[in-house]
């Protein structure tokens, strides 16, 4: 195996391994500490096989995934930030916030609700504009 | 910025596939580059100059 393929298989290999070991905490272990160490090791994981496959690909690929999480990424932020003003306003009084159910109430929830939501929008953005830059470039 | 990718590239009567292949970037790629629509960074511009054998000035115009 040559190193390319080795450094190629190394880092595949730790970024799943180490998701995998996530996984296998969330499910096996149980407790506050599991919880904590199974969030914080999916979440590295998760940035760890971002920057493989982020670096395996070329670098109009890169300019695209770059352009778009800030273009795509910023204006569902300020969507977002357009829900997140008003729900401080006496506009929000009627609003119906869903949660995870038997959750009702609590207000980690709502505020997991509130980050989802953040990030839903951001990644619709991202999506959104990934496509135009490749469909202006076709 | 124009280029001539796409005439070089007729010239040695490579496909696309070819090119990309040789510089190590996917198809797609190139086809931004030869429509003009994607500019390349300065080592890419380079490592087409050596697939083509020519100076970068030859290749891409402002």
């Amino acid at each position: 195996m040559n190193t390319g393929r080795k450094n190629f298989v190394a880092t595949w290999g730790i970024g799943f391994g180490l998701l995998a070991i996530a996984v296998g905490v969330a499910i096996f272990a149980s407790g506050l500490w599991a919880s904590w160490a199974s969030a914080i090791l999916a979440m590295i994981a998760a940035i760890w096989i971002g920057a493989a496959w982020m670096g395996s690909v070329d670098e109009a690929a890169q300019e695209a995934h770059k352009w778009s999480w800030y273009w795509g990424g910023s204006i569902g932020m300020a969507i977002g930030g357009v829900l997140l003003i008003l729900a401080t306003t006496p506009a929000s009084q009627h609003w119906t916030v869903p949660v995870a159910p038997g959750h009702e109430g609590d207000p980690v929830a709502y505020a997991a609700t509130g980050a989802m939501g953040m990030l839903g929008l951001m990644l619709v953005g991202y999506l959104v504009a990934w496509g135009l830059w490749w469909l202006r470039r076709r | 910025m124009n280029n001539r990718l796409k005439v070089l590239r007729a010239e040695r009567d490579w496909s696309q596939a070819d090119l990309a292949h040789q510089l190590g970037v996917s198809r797609q790629t190139i086809n931004a580059l030869e429509t003009g629509r994607y500019d390349p960074s300065l080592p890419l511009a380079f490592k087409i100059a050596a697939v083509f054998d020519q100076p970068i000035e030859s290749i891409f115009s402002a």
